[in-house]
């Protein structure tokens, strides 16, 4: 055989190679992108129980402002990282009527199972930071990836784009503070 | 006991050392000159040493035993609530080892046991020395065994102000030999790396979950634990293990301590007791540990 079939077999076999290993990378960084947005959807649900939880505590007390304070928060599964951040932004709207309410009705700020749900949506805030930040990590060194030649051009032959970051909300960058 | 007695005892000790020591150095000497036969007067001065350590050691002993109480003992009694203070007794080697997080070589020592609370956090610590056997063979098919430190240092234990159910660990890089830089490795737990570069350049963190590792080290913390880092002598690993803290601080010192050799200055002592009980009470204030505020929840 020519020696040069043979090279170019060689170089064939390099690229392939080369190719497989950029491609498993990819894969890697999208699954690892799916784990951790799965563990913002469980960190939202777990606000969104507890944020529940504190909404039937509060009607208690303040029965008559129930319906015009407190609009119905949708979750369901499968959903957009815009529907997500949605549904955060809402509960976030919702927790903080909530707490201007609470300043209204000081017994209901005595109640022991209020305060231990206010240190419950504390920790489950923390733990949704805790996933987002996981998760913009992971977005970020998988776009880092969609930018680099020559990765770029296998990801763009994958149909591969850069994905969203689950953005914070300005008040939540800094560590959860609650008045207890 | 007055401080001028115990300052008789320190000079009583320290003479023995001196005098000891000189006369095994003369005698070793004088039968050099005399027999011309070096290891013979080795010998000698070997023994002498060992007769003054003998006999030195019962006031030195007895210097120590009574300093610690009369400084130590006072000092982290006006810090610590309910406190327990085991200067001869150290923390059981398995509390270490049952971390699963250290190497722990082949000789364990450990002094100056401390538990009580400050700021109602319950705090344990204790001076720890591990050390590893190595053994040398020469030409000659001599072998001869010697002891590489491990770890010295302090370790300290801390109740944690979140739950958690994954163990992390964060090494600061320079801590310990490549057995414990490599210890995520062989135990299989994954590397992590935090969004903070300067925090990754500076610390190897592994975890068996990313997200408890993300909870954990939120970036207010991993700011505490740099400028933590920064402030303090020596290397450190933290372990974030059943809900505890555990902190080695390898610095290669013995905590509470002071030589024979250098004369009792009240003022002196006092301060640098503080400045060592002060390295226990500053993770537990600058890391913010008393803030309970994650574990009241359902």
């Amino acid at each position: 055989m020519p020696i040069i079939i043979i090279i170019l077999l060689v170089l064939a076999l390099i690229f392939v190679i080369w190719y497989i290993s950029v491609s498993n990378k990819l894969n890697r960084a999208v699954v690892k992108i799916d784990e951790s947005s799965s563990g913002i959807d469980v960190a939202l649900t777990k606000r969104y129980d507890v944020l529940t939880k504190m909404i039937d505590v509060v009607k208690g007390y303040a029965k008559h402002e129930k319906e015009t304070l407190f609009e119905i928060i949708k979750l369901r599964e499968g959903m957009t990282m815009d529907e997500k951040k949605e549904a955060n932004k809402s509960m976030s709207e919702t927790l903080e009527k909530l707490n201007v309410l609470v300043e209204n009705y000081p017994e209901l700020k005595s109640n022991e199972n209020y305060k231990t749900l206010q240190q419950s949506i504390a920790d489950v805030e923390e733990h949704l930071q805790a996933a987002r930040r996981l998760y913009n990590s992971n977005v970020s060194l998988f776009n880092q990836l969609l930018v680099t030649f020559p990765t770029s051009a296998i990801a763009k032959s994958k149909g591969m784009i850069k994905k969203d970051f689950f953005e914070a909300e300005e008040t939540k960058k800094e560590d959860v503070k609650i008045d207890l | 006991m007055t401080l001028e007695e115990l300052e008789k005892i320190r000079k009583k000790a320290k003479n023995s050392y001196i005098i000891g020591l000189l006369l095994s150095s003369v005698l070793g000497i004088l039968i050099a000159l005399l027999t011309n036969g070096f290891f013979m007067a080795f010998f000698i001065f070997i023994i002498g040493s060992i007769i003054t350590a003998v006999i030195a050691g019962k006031p030195t002993k007895t210097f120590t035993k009574e300093y610690k109480n009369m400084f130590v003992l006072k000092s982290l009694q006006a810090t610590f609530n309910e406190l327990i203070y085991e200067p001869d007794k150290g923390l059981n080697k398995e509390i270490i080892s049952n971390t699963g997080m250290m190497y722990m070589g082949d000789r364990y020592t450990s002094n100056d046991f401390v538990s009580g609370k400050y700021k109602d956090i319950n705090v344990v610590q204790a001076d720890v020395h591990i050390e590893e056997e190595h053994e040398t063979t020469d030409s000659n098919g001599h072998t001869t065994t010697y002891w590489v430190t491990i770890f010295k240092g302090r370790w300290m234990i801390f109740d944690f102000n979140k739950y958690f159910k994954a163990n992390i660990q964060v090494s600061q890089k320079g801590f310990g030999n490549s057995k414990i830089s490599n210890w995520g490795k062989t135990l299989k737990y994954k590397k992590v790396m935090m969004e903070d570069q300067e925090f990754n350049n500076a610390f190897r963190t592994y975890a068996q979950d990313e997200h408890d590792a993300f909870y954990i080290l939120t970036p207010s913390l991993m700011e505490k634990i740099k400028k933590v880092t920064n402030n303090i002598s020596g290397k450190l690993l933290f372990c974030f293990i059943d809900n505890k803290l555990h902190i080695g601080l390898q610095n290669g010192k013995d905590s509470f301590e002071h030589s024979i050799f250098r004369k009792i200055n009240e003022q002196q002592s006092i301060e640098e007791i503080s400045k060592d009980i002060k390295i226990i009470t500053n993770f537990i204030d600058e890391l913010n540990l008393d803030n309970n505020l994650f574990k009241g929840s359902i």
